[in-house]
């Protein structure tokens, strides 16, 4: 009996190890902090946190949330607000797919209003058997500050702005010469919006942290949940005070606009 | 024998009386102070409350009388972003705004008309229900505007405040269209006041009177919008 027991156990033991090689550390409970990862081909990059949530390492990038999109029909050309010479504009005809400016496959999507973002989640969560969600206000500001009490990730002077993120910077000035507000003199590279790896990450190896676009999050404005804000500033974005960790600002959860992506996060198992 | 007659005649009576087929319903009255004044409505408990929200034409006579004008950022009274008729409920007003036209109410009319706490509001709408909406558990069809309450024009916009059938306290749009201000605050200071029974944007679920959101005293949004009361005199 023991000598059958024993056999048994080990091979459970072996049929473990083979499990646990074959699926990749990744699927299993014991990822380490600061571990990057996937849960499959298509689904973003996730970086493990010290609280057993995983972070979307990048935006949502155009070619992911198009597989999303095109298998579940999400319009991508039904209306968004674009950026015309110095206001807003609520386009027919724009959307993910056309959001008015050239998009390569490596940049954050935009033009998806919360409630398709939040789809987006419930479908990598089926897809997966993973929890995934938009993060909270308070999850992003953390995962964005990474444990420093400084205005900004990277520290309290403004000036490193370009090199550290995509924001309204003398590209966008020339893309929008008649904006009157003040624009930012420095140079970032990009008018529009940018690879979602162009800018270094911050400390925690979040990138875009802030910057290139807005990021929906899963709170509430002052409790009204037909708004919902989201952190993180955008390209179109020259004021300091947005690109701060705790930086925000929110909308209507139905309305699309081409300076607002997301990313995700998966819950602890 | 006697006895038991009279007593399957009183059983009887009262199974009537249980019935209140004795009682008839109390009349729903209406009642206006002036001209260009609210309708109000009596609650049971005595309260004077307004049919519906205030509407677009009845702030323009205060607008119109006293000049006033909501500066400063955000949407205007008469200018919320969207195509408002005159029984439209006026939005974009802020708390400070709301009060103002209250206390222009009572010099006009000699009442002492405000604006409603939250616990009075929460009274009115319910209208002695326990149900989830006043007309039920679920959010159903045409009862109210708002983003899944079943309309083609769904989160479009407001819509004319007599719309749809009134609560059981004869009160129009008691829910959905625009959440409404209350006096109640969310800190000592008061620089911020709670909004009940969810707006023309909202999901359904915030239409439910256990919904409150808050937001500054200055602030105006195009889904807030006003009630008034006012105590029997």
């Amino acid at each position: 009996m023991t000598h059958f027991l024993s056999r048994a156990c080990s091979g459970l033991s072996v049929l473990a190890a083979v499990f646990y090689f074959s699926t990749g550390s990744a699927s299993l409970a014991q990822v380490a902090p600061g571990t990057v990862f996937s849960d499959c081909d298509d689904c973003p990059e996730l970086t493990m946190l010290d609280n057993g949530t995983a972070i979307g390492t990048t935006l949502v990038t155009l070619a992911q949330f198009r597989a999303f999109a095109e298998e579940t029909g999400v319009p991508g050309t039904e209306s968004c607000f674009v950026r015309i010479s110095t206001r807003w504009d609520n386009a027919q005809g724009k959307g993910w797919m056309d959001p008015g400016f050239e998009q390569g496959d490596d940049h954050p999507a935009v033009c998806m209003n919360w409630l398709e973002a939040t789809a987006y989640a419930d479908w990598l969560s089926e897809k997966t058997g993973q929890f995934y969600r938009l993060p909270t206000y308070e999850e992003s500001v953390a995962v964005t500050a990474a444990g420093a009490t400084t205005a900004y990730w990277w520290g309290d002077d403004f000036g490193e702005v370009c090199a550290r993120a995509n924001a309204a910077d003398v590209n966008f000035k020339a893309a929008f010469p008649d904006d009157k507000r003040k624009i930012l003199t420095c140079d970032d590279g990009f008018a529009y919006t940018s690879p979602v790896t162009a800018f270094p990450p911050n400390p925690l190896g979040i990138y875009d942290a802030v910057g290139n676009v807005w990021q929906w999050t899963n709170t509430c404005l002052k409790g009204d949940c037909s708004n919902a804000l989201f952190r993180g500033a955008s390209w179109v974005v020259p004021a300091k005070n947005h690109f701060r960790n705790d930086g925000q600002w929110s909308d209507r959860i139905i309305l699309r606009n081409s300076a607002v992506g997301f990313r995700v996060l998966r819950d602890a198992q | 024998m006697r006895a038991f007659l009279l007593a399957t005649v009183l059983a009887v009576l009262a199974s009537f009386a249980h019935a209140q087929l004795l009682l008839p319903k109390p009349e729903l009255r209406v009642e206006k102070d002036c001209e260009d004044c609210p309708e109000m409505v009596i609650l049971p408990d005595g309260l004077y409350m307004s049919r519906a929200p205030v509407t677009v034409s009845e702030f323009r006579a205060f607008v119109e009388e006293t000049g006033y004008k909501n500066t400063g950022w955000g949407c205007k009274w008469n200018f919320s972003g969207f195509e408002q008729g005159p029984r439209h409920p006026v939005t974009c007003v802020t708390f400070e705004g709301a009060e103002l036209y209250a206390r222009w109410l009572s010099q006009k009319t000699g009442k002492d008309y405000r604006i409603p706490t939250g616990e009075e509001l929460t009274y009115a709408v319910r209208a002695a229900t326990t149900t989830n909406y006043w007309w039920g558990q679920q959010v159903g069809r045409d009862r109210a505007t708002c983003l899944g309450c079943g309309r083609a024009l769904d989160a479009e916009g407001t819509t004319p405040v007599d719309t749809f059938e009134a609560n059981p306290f004869n009160l129009l749009d008691a829910l959905g269209n625009v959440w409404i201000w209350t006096t109640d605050c969310t800190s000592a200071d008061c620089t911020e006041r709670f909004l009940l029974s969810g707006g023309w944007s909202s999901p359904p679920s915030d239409l439910r009177m256990s919904k409150r959101i808050y937001n500054g005293v200055t602030v105006p949004f195009n889904t807030y919008g006003i009630r008034v009361v006012r105590e029997f005199e």
